[in-house]
Formats: C-alpha cells, sequence, structure tokens
C-alpha cells in the first residue's frame, strides 16, 4: 500500500559497506598486514562510493570521496606506500562521511515521521547486508503461518466431533435393525471410517507443517544476529586514537569475531567497549620509555575477547599496563568526597575496583579529549545494567587489567515464568524469580507499611498483581489462596499474588513500540501460539517502585484494627530481644519484662493486647502468671500464649488448665506460625 | 467506387489512434486519490491508501497499565506488535458504542493500529474533487481534506497527523512539557 522504497535507501546501505570495507583495509595497512594491492582496492572503494554518491545528487559525500580518490590515486601511481600519518588522515576522512551519511539518515527519519503534503517517506529501511523489512515479512508470514497451524490443530479436533456423531448415527441405526436400515448402517459405518483416518492424516499433516515452520522460524531469528567481529574496527580505531592522543604505542587483537548476537545489543556493546578501550590505553598502558624500563614490549598490548557462555557472551578487554594505581584511586576517592581519610587507611584493591564503575569517578585531575569526565567506565557499568548482564573487572599491579563485561546473546530471547491475573497472561524473568509460594488470605500479616507473607524465615512485603496493574483493589475472599512469586532486586526482595502459576518457557520479547508510551514495569512483550502479546513485567522495576505501591497497597488494605501493644515477658534477653524483632517487624508495638513480677507491674500500667509469656523464670512461672491474671476482672481478657522449651503432654495440659490461649515450644518455633497466632488473639 | 465498410472502419480506427497522440498526455493514476472508506460513529471518513500498510479484523488486545485514554493496549498482527489506538476517541468522539471490528495498520512503521468500527470500501477520487477542510474542523490537524460522497461530506484522515497526535498525547502524558 506504500510506495517504492527511494534510491538513497540503498545508497545508505552500499556507502556503510563501502566504509566498513576501506576502514578495514585502511587498519590492515596500519598493521603492517594489508594485502599487496590494498592500495587499488581503497581506490576502487572510493570511486564506488563517489558515483553512487553522484548518482543520488549527495554533493558533499562525493567530493569527501574524490578527495580520498586524489591521495590513493597518487600512490596508485607511484607505488608508495601510505604513511602512518595519511592512514590517520583518510580515516578521518572516512569518519566525515559517515556522518554525511549518518545526517541523511536522520532526515529521512525525520521525514518519515512529519509526513508533508500526505506523502509517506518509505526510506525506513535498517539494514544488516539484508534488508530487514525483507526479513520482516518472512518473519512475519512465518508467524502467520503458526497462528493458521494453531487454527488447523482445532480444525482437527472438529474433526473428532463429526467422528462423534457418524458414531452415534451407525449406533443408532443399529438399534433400528430393520432390512431399510442396513444399507444406511454400511454407509454411516464408511462415513466413521472415513472421517477418523481424515483425523489422522490432517494431524499428522499438522505435525509436519509445525515443525517446519518451527525449523524456519529458528532460521529466521537467527539471521537477525550478527557477529561480534563487526565491532572490532571500531575498537580497534579507538585503541590506534587513544594512542596517537596520548603519545603511546599500542598493538590491537581481537579475538572471537563469529559469536553471533542480537543486533540490538552490538551497538550498545560496542560502545561501552570502547571506552573501555580508552580507558586501558589512557590509564593502563605506559609510555615507551617507562615500559622499557620495566622491561616490558615497548609497544602495549590491548587484547579483545569474545566468548559465548551459555545464553550469554563475555566480552573482555585486557591490557598489559600498570593495573589500578590504588593509591591513586585512594586519592581521587578522598578528593572528592566519596571516601573519608579514616575509611581510606582500609580502603583495599577490591573497594577501587568498584569506586571506579562510580559515574563521575576519575583519577585524572584535568579534562582531555579522552579522560577526565569520569564517563568511561560507568558506561560500561550502565550497559551491563541496561542489557540485563554484569561487569567485573581484575587487575595486576603492574601486569594489566581485564575488564570483562557478559551480555545476553539475546535481548529478546529469554526463559519467562507465566502467571495468570484474572484473565491475562502475565511473563516474568525466570532470573528475576527467587522463588514460588502458595498463601493462603488468612496468613498474610497486615501492618501499618503495608501487608507482608513468609517466606522461608523472613517476612516478605506482599502487593497483589491485581492492584499493581490496575491500582484498584479486587474483592478478596477470606479462604482465597494466592499463586505467590517472590521476586529480587537491588537488594530488596518482594512478593506478588497472582491467581495462577504456569510454566516456565523460552519467550521471544519484543520491545514496544513508541506510540504504546512508556508503562511502568513492562520490559517488553511476547506473542503467544494465538498471536495474543503478553506483557513481560520488569522485576526490578517493581521493586524500585515497590514503597508507593505498599503505601498504596496499605491504603486499599481493609483497615487494619489498631493493635494494643503486645508484653514479652522472658527471663532471657536472647528470647526476649529475638521475639521483639520478629513482632517488631510484623508492625507490633512490643514492651518486655525480665519476669513475671515485672510483667505485672507494667500490665498495671499499660493496656496490652496479648501476653507472650515464658514459663520456667524465677520466682513466679508463666503457668503462676497466666492463673493470676485469669482470675482478674481486667487483666483475664488479655489473652496469654505461653512459649517455652516444655514439651510434654502434662505441660500443656497444665498450660492450657491455667488459661493459656496458646502454648508454643521453643524446640518447634515456627515464625510464621507464631505470628499467625499473635495475628488472631490480639485482634 | 463507394468504400468497403470494413476500410472505413479501418480509416476510422486509424484517425483516432494518430489523435491520441496529440492530446495531451496525462495519466489517469495520477489524478485519482486512492481511498479506503471507514465510518466513526455516523461519520463518513477516509485513509489514503499509500498512509496505510494494512487492514486487519479486530483481534485480542492486551491492556496496558497506566495508559491514556484511547490507547486500547497491544495487538499482535503478523508477528509485529501494534500499540491500538481507538480512532473515535483520537478524533474528539466521546464514547460511540460501536464494537471495534478493524485495525488499520500505520504506514511503514506497521506500529500503529487504528481500531475502529466500520470499513466502508474502496474509493477513487479525483483529486481535483477535494477541498481543504478549515483549520475549526480539522481535529488537531488529524483531518486536512474532504470530498463530497453521493450528497454526503466525506473527510480524509491524514495518518501522519494522527500518528504526531498519539506522541503528543504521550508525551503529556509522560509529563513532558
Amino acid at each position: 500500500m506504500n510506495g517504492a522504497k527511494s534510491p538513497g535507501v540503498y545508497f545508505r546501505a552500499e556507502a556503510r559497506e563501502i566504509l566498513d570495507a576501506f576502514s578495514g583495509e585502511l587498519l590492515a595497512l596500519a598493521r603492517g598486514d594489508g594485502a599487496s594491492d590494498a592500495i587499488q582496492k581503497l581506490f576502487r572503494l572510493a570511486h564506488t562510493l563517489k558515483g553512487a554518491a553522484q548518482v543520488v545528487q549527495s554533493r558533499d559525500i562525493a567530493d569527501l570521496a574524490h578527495s580520498l580518490e586524489d591521495v590513493l590515486g597518487l600512490h596508485r601511481t607511484s607505488g608508495a606506500a601510505l604513511s602512518s600519518r595519511q592512514i590517520d588522515e583518510l580515516l578521518r576522512v572516512v569518519d566525515a562521511i559517515d556522518l554525511q551519511v549518518k545526517q541523511l539518515e536522520q532526515a529521512s527519519q525525520a521525514a518519515a515521521t512529519n509526513g508533508s503534503a500526505g506523502t509517506v517517506s518509505a526510506d525506513q529501511v535498517d539494514s544488516v547486508r539484508i534488508d530487514i523489512q525483507e526479513l520482516d515479512v518472512v518473519t512475519g508470514a512465518v508467524f502467520e503461518a503458526r497462528v493458521q497451524t494453531a487454527a488447523l490443530r482445532s480444525s482437527a479436533a472438529e474433526l473428532g466431533s463429526v467422528s462423534e456423531l457418524a458414531r452415534q448415527l451407525e449406533r443408532t441405526l443399529t438399534e433400528q435393525a430393520s432390512l431399510g436400515a442396513a444399507r444406511t448402517r454400511t454407509l454411516a459405518a464408511a462415513l466413521r471410517h472415513e472421517l477418523a483416518s481424515a483425523e489422522r492424516r490432517l494431524e499428522n499433516r499438522v505435525e509436519a507443517l509445525s515443525r517446519e515452520i518451527e525449523r524456519v522460524r529458528g532460521q529466521t531469528d537467527r539471521l537477525r544476529m550478527v557477529p561480534a567481529g563487526s565491532i572490532f574496527s571500531s575498537l580497534e580505531r579507538a585503541a590506534r586514537e587513544a594512542a596517537n592522543a596520548t603519545d603511546r604505542s599500542v598493538e590491537f587483537a581481537a579475538h572471537g569475531g563469529d559469536v553471533r548476537l542480537d543486533r540490538h545489543v552490538l551497538p550498545a556493546v560496542r560502545d561501552a567497549m570502547t571506552h573501555a578501550v580508552r580507558n586501558a590505553v589512557d590509564h593502563g598502558i605506559e609510555h615507551e620509555q617507562e615500559r622499557s624500563t620495566l622491561g616490558k614490549a615497548r609497544a602495549g598490548r590491548i587484547a579483545i575477547s569474545v566468548t559465548r557462555r551459555g545464553s550469554r557472551v563475555a566480552f573482555t578487554c585486557e591490557d598489559d599496563g600498570r593495573g589500578i594505581d590504588l593509591d591513586a584511586v585512594r586519592e581521587s576517592a578522598v578528593a572528592r568526597g566519596l571516601l573519608s581519610r579514616q575509611d581510606a587507611a582500609t580502603f583495599d584493591l577490591e573497594a577501587a575496583t568498584r569506586l571506579i564503575f562510580a559515574p563521575g569517578f576519575s583519577t585524572v585531575s584535568s579534562v582531555t579529549e579522552l579522560s577526565g569526565r569520569g564517563v568511561g567506565l560507568d558506561v560500561v557499568e550502565s550497559t551491563a545494567r541496561r542489557l540485563n548482564g554484569s561487569v567485573s573487572l581484575s587487575t595486576r599491579p603492574g601486569s594489566g587489567t581485564l575488564l570483562e563485561l557478559l551480555v545476553p546473546v539475546s535481548l529478546s530471547s529469554l526463559t519467562a515464568l507465566s502467571v495468570r491475573v484474572g484473565h491475562e497472561s502475565l511473563l516474568f524473568p525466570l532470573d528475576s524469580v527467587t522463588s514460588t509460594l502458595a498463601v493462603r488470605e488468612r496468613d498474610i500479616v497486615r501492618s501499618p507499611e503495608g501487608e507482608l507473607v513468609q517466606e522461608r524465615d523472613r517476612l516478605v512485603p506482599f502487593v497483589p498483581l491485581s492492584r499493581l496493574l490496575r491500582k484498584n483493589g479486587t474483592a478478596r475472599r477470606a479462604d482465597a489462596i494466592w499463586s505467590t512469586i517472590v521476586v529480587s532486586g537491588r537488594d530488596r526482595v518482594l512478593a506478588l499474588g497472582a491467581d495462577s502459576l504456569g510454566g516456565s518457557h523460552q519467550v521471544v520479547v519484543r520491545p514496544l513500540p513508541a506510540v504504546a508510551g512508556t508503562p511502568r514495569f513492562v520490559l517488553g512483550a511476547a506473542l503467544d501460539i494465538d498471536g495474543t502479546p503478553q506483557l513481560v513485567l520488569d522485576a526490578k522495576g517493581i521493586i524500585d517502585a515497590s514503597a508507593t505501591l505498599l503505601q498504596r497497597a496499605a491504603e486499599l488494605a481493609p483497615n487494619p484494627v489498631q493493635r494494643r501493644p503486645i508484653l514479652v515477658v522472658d527471663d532471657s534477653l536472647t528470647t526476649r530481644m529475638l521475639e521483639q524483632s520478629i513482632l517488631h517487624s510484623a508492625g507490633y508495638d512490643v514492651d518486655v519484662a525480665c519476669s513475671a513480677e515485672e510483667a505485672l507491674e507494667k500490665a498495671a500500667a499499660r493496656e496490652y493486647g496479648l501476653f507472650i509469656v515464658d514459663v520456667e523464670m524465677p520466682k513466679m512461672n508463666g503457668f503462676e502468671f497466666t492463673a493470676l491474671t485469669r482470675a482478674d476482672a481486667v487483666l483475664g481478657k488479655i489473652p496469654v500464649i505461653l512459649v517455652t522449651s516444655l514439651s510434654s503432654d502434662a505441660e500443656k495440659r497444665r498450660g492450657t488448665e491455667a488459661g493459656a490461649a496458646a502454648y508454643i515450644v521453643k524446640g518447634e518455633f515456627d515464625q510464621g506460625h507464631f505470628l499467625r497466632r499473635v495475628e488472631e488473639l490480639s485482634r | 467506387m463507394r468504400d468497403d465498410p470494413s476500410s472505413v472502419k479501418v480509416d476510422a480506427l486509424r484517425r483516432a489512434f494518430d489523435a491520441a497522440f496529440t492530446q495531451e498526455r496525462t495519466t489517469r493514476f495520477e489524478r485519482v486519490e486512492r481511498l479506503v472508506a471507514v465510518r466513526v460513529a455516523r461519520d463518513g471518513f477516509a485513509l489514503r491508501i499509500n498512509e496505510i500498510a494494512a487492514l486487519h479484523a479486530m483481534g485480542n488486545v492486551t491492556a496496558l497499565p497506566d495508559t491514556p485514554s484511547g490507547l486500547l493496549g497491544l495487538v499482535g498482527v503478523r508477528g509485529q506488535i501494534a500499540a491500538a489506538w481507538d480512532l473515535a476517541t483520537l478524533l474528539g468522539y466521546g464514547d460511540v458504542g460501536e464494537t471495534r471490528r478493524w485495525l488499520v495498520l500505520s504506514a511503514p512503521q506497521r506500529d500503529l493500529a487504528l481500531a475502529l468500527g466500520h470499513v466502508e470500501g474502496y474509493l477513487r477520487v479525483e483529486i481535483s474533487q477535494l477541498h481543504e477542510v478549515a483549520a475549526a474542523d480539522s481535529a488537531d490537524g488529524q483531518l486536512q481534506q474532504a470530498f463530497d460522497h453521493g450528497g454526503t461530506l466525506r473527510r480524509i484522515l491524514s495518518v501522519p497527523a494522527i500518528l504526531a497526535n498519539v506522541h503528543r498525547i504521550i508525551a503529556r502524558a509522560a509529563g513532558a512539557p
């Protein structure tokens, strides 16, 4: 329905290819391993670029390509090699052409967005040596075929119903048993038989079709991956420029270029590794004279390596320079107020490697072209975070530094756990899920800070997913059971309540279109077998906002009954502190007493809602305290929970006879059970 | 001698053929706007063929949290995810109470899907029949031209302008100035 692609589309794709090839040839010449006919190749590339630019009337690019031709033409004639300075100059011209091409792309995109006079620019092509839109058409067709295959399965199932009707018809006719029906019975039997055969054939064909489509889909997904080696040229350029700027010598090596990863991941990695390379040259590699003095090779070594590790790819940048200067980092941290003089005394290498990733941190006092702004390694760290990866750094003083950036192979493919909330199916990256629980509504602890559930030996804040997504509180049945997932991130934990859990499976996460806005907590969406989008939720985003959510949950939750304080009575300091801590974290106001006598004094001065009492205490024991308070008109209304190490049936009976509402054995202490009993009795 | 009837006919055809080369060369294609006619509530509209990528039956919509008015949610179309916006809301209608049966995908990105109730057919309208719509009636620039169709005014929607409006709504919802 929209128009044919303009020549500009193809020119930009061709220009990129030519510039990549041109840079590659120049860098090979710079390393000394260029081909014998490199000058000729470069001349041809420049000439081709000039011609293409002239066709699309891009005068600036044509002029720049012409200048390349001028320089190369002289060398082609004379046979003289290009000097290092000349190579640098040519690379600068390549950069200038690259900038022009980028401006053409931006102009094209702007035209497509604004749309003048009702026309629509068709220059929205994203090319990775193949036309991605063409690939997307294929991918779309494959996906649609999958959806239709799923529909075919339903049709096959319907055949089963028809077969059943034929069986019933045959049975009915058999029961009539008249001569006239004999022929009809035969026909019915034949119908049933044919339908059964058709059903089997259809099922087999659908299975075969599904397999083929999955194979094609996997192949088209793979075509979207690009080799990591496509960024090596750019990194080598960065190393060379950094070395020139800082008057150092550097040898660059790269391995693992065949490793493929998602084209959405690679540009971010390239930018991060560019910063890492510059940082390695500027801060790591020594000057030639210093290196000679140290017995090192004159040229410093920068080695880039790419290796696949399961569903992740590791990019490493290793240098053989001086390593991290601990003293410099310490002094800079103190000067910038990031470290006190007192803490500086214990500041070690591990702390230093963590600090240098902080935004704004630098050991350089003045800003240069390369460093000083404290940007470099912060970019690496933020890239890792953004890609759900990780970064680490190890250093050997005097020997060098190794930086490793670990990223997923594909932003898009991950293992997710599905949960159902009403009629919606939602997905959580499995990496972010700590555990799953079945939580009864009545087991949820309500506190002024929000709701809490027990997970193992801790209380975890709880929020129903329905409230999170729709900002409304749905009616909650007292006998409801929440299928709960516990997610973690940023050193915090949160329990999210759903209606049921599905399984875990591999999903392809797609970014949301810009016209969908930027909804909170949504990483992207995946398409289910019917082609319906399922939201993939961001656990870290949910946790970040959890303070607000919990407050809202507390506001929407049934108003908690104003609780009266609890009095813990135990002669053991440890037990008093432990019980007080558990109750505090559940939101209770708690007083303590170290004896039954002290407890009676406190009970006379303050109105409590519950007594939690040890049994074995000097002078008055817990049984006696319970019996005494039951006999009091006022204190008798306050329930008593006995918490004791005495576990025999006789002692438990004694507790009951004394009037205790609950008896908890310390040796079998369960925090959740304890809090539930407290909750029930303190209402 | 009387002319042979067939010769007369051949001569007439030859003259007509030659005359065709003397006429002003025009391309009918260039003088015609190709449109898809749609209806919102009781009002007729049209969309330019070259501004839309596809027309699909409405599918399942996945709601998003915190959405501005008009954004219905996400839809999946041939393996791609698009944001479904209610055309009636974008044009300033209230709740028109009609079932949204169709999705129109914008070109070239295919990420905006306009949900509407009725698609009425395909139209070819001479460009000379189009007239500009007054700014006050343009629904924030989303309606730029109109034409008379069978005695009824039908306005042409500008998909790029609708897309720009959607971006403005999103920016406002995000609190951008």
